[in-house]
């Protein structure tokens, strides 16, 4: 019973919060967002999609290629992928994991070359301002590397948000 | 001979003169021999008794010369007496000659004498021994005899028993030499069967022996055969062999280099799935955060207030 009542508020809540992040991208107000507000939208909720997911979940909720998506479409599937934890944050050691792959030598830090490397021509390519941000955040002041031990623990961010 | 009167009266005083002298050492003579004495002057006294009367004949010679002299002026009865002693002196030479071979003789012959009686001395020893030999000869000789007769007896007792024993051989000889004839004749007939025996032998040996050699001939081509097919085989079997190696050291490579290939695949997966999972992670983080972008579109929209918001529940 607590269970039910407790997934009850959960549902409720999760729908406030998905409309509220939704309606911040609806700048006409008519319930209907800018497929490309998608992906923000759903980073603002705390998930950490990759392109590819974003891709398949617009597919799912966007109508007839028009470039829009309706938010009682959105809705429903919003808030499954957040009950099922679809996309959930992730986790310290698989971030750490990640960036030991990338740091072939075992260093314990990465070379901005490497990282810019890594990122702009693997996986999901960043654009040149997604760089520039990560570098300008990540990389030390002095000897511009990228001590990724210290910095994971500082930007993890709580699962709860 | 004769001489003139002054040189005869010249020789007669000197004559006179001489015929003293000698009277006086005739003298001188005559007491020296009567001074000698003791026993060594034996010889001495007849040498001196012999002077005096050298001296007399002398004189009386001087004296006979001096007479002649005197009375006929000649010197013949010197020469005379010359001549008489030279013949007495040649007689005394011959004499004394004489007396010397026969010295010589005389003791040849006593030196032959002397070997005589040794020959004789030895002649009697050889003489005893040879009759000591003799004796000794003539007891061996009996004793030879004896020892003769004895042996012949002897020798004749034992050829008569040889004599009986060589009978009593020979008859045990004699039967010896029927049983073997048996024997032999036996062994011929034996040996005849034993013969035929084993020509038939021999000959079913040789029939077998022909099969077999015929056998083996056989048996070695078939097995010559099955040699050749197999080394063909075997050839065959190493091409093929070789082949398989060659191939499966191609296999090989290509095994390995599909599983570098695969390798770095995965590595390049592997990138791709971390970079993937860190840009999704950063661009949350960046929407999040309000950076890039996002911020100018914050700045101008409403939507600001609610991200603060949200912030806020934070």
């Amino acid at each position: 019973m607590e269970n039910k009542q407790t997934a009850g508020y959960l549902v409720s809540d999760v729908h406030k919060k998905i409309k509220a992040a939704f309606e911040a991208f609806d700048y006409e107000s008519n319930n209907t967002v800018d497929v490309r507000e998608i992906g923000t939208i759903i980073y603002s909720l705390g998930c950490f999609p990759t392109q590819k997911d974003l891709h398949d979940f617009i597919a799912e909720v966007e109508e007839d290629h028009s470039g829009y998506i309706q938010l009682n479409r959105f809705l429903p599937a919003m808030a499954k992928v957040l009950l099922e934890n679809r996309f959930p944050p992730i986790a310290e050691d698989l971030l750490l994991q990640a960036f030991e792959v990338l740091d072939k030598e075992k260093k314990g830090h990465l070379e901005p070359e490497e990282l810019m490397r890594y990122m702009t021509q693997e996986g999901e390519p960043f654009t040149q301002e997604e760089m520039d941000e990560m570098l300008t955040a990540l990389a030390d002041p002095e000897t511009n590397y990228i001590y990724y031990k210290d910095l994971i623990s500082q930007l993890t961010i709580d699962p709860n948000i | 001979m004769t001489l003139c009167r002054m040189q005869s009266l010249r020789l007669a005083a000197v004559l006179e003169d001489c015929s003293n002298q000698l009277d006086i050492l005739g003298h001188t003579l005559r007491v020296q021999i009567s001074s000698e004495r003791g026993a060594e002057a034996g010889q001495e006294r007849a040498r001196l008794a012999k002077l005096r009367r050298d001296c007399q004949y002398i004189s009386q010679q001087v004296y006979k010369l001096h007479l002649q002299l005197e009375e006929r002026h000649s010197f013949s009865s010197m020469l005379d007496v010359v001549e008489e002693e030279e013949q007495k002196k040649m007689a005394e030479d011959m004499k004394r000659e004489k007396e010397k071979e026969l010295k010589q003789r005389n003791d040849a012959l006593r030196r032959q004498q002397e070997e005589l009686r040794q020959k004789t001395q030895q002649i009697n020893v050889l003489k005893q021994q040879s009759r000591y030999l003799k004796e000794q000869v003539c007891a061996q000789s009996l004793e030879i005899a004896s020892r003769r007769r004895t042996a012949e007896n002897y020798m004749e007792m034992q050829l008569q028993l040889a004599q009986k024993e060589t009978i009593k051989a020979e008859k045990v000889l004699e039967e010896q030499l029927e049983l073997l004839q048996k024997q032999l004749k036996e062994e011929v007939r034996i040996h005849e069967e034993s013969v035929k025996f084993l020509q038939n032998q021999q000959e079913v040996l040789q029939q077998q022996l022909q099969q077999w050699q015929q056998l083996t001939i056989q048996m070695l081509e078939e097995k010559e055969q099955q040699l050749n097919s197999v080394s063909c085989k075997q050839t065959v079997n190493w091409d093929k062999l070789s082949e398989m190696r060659r191939k499966f050291r191609e296999m090989e490579q290509i095994v390995m280099e599909d599983r570098e290939e695969q390798e770095k695949m995965r590595q390049q997966q592997e990138e791709a799935e971390a970079a993937t999972k860190l840009q999704a992670w950063w661009r949350g983080c960046m929407v999040r955060r309000g950076l890039g972008s996002f911020k100018k579109t914050d700045d101008g929209k409403k939507g600001k207030k609610k991200k603060e918001g949200k912030k806020k529940k934070k």
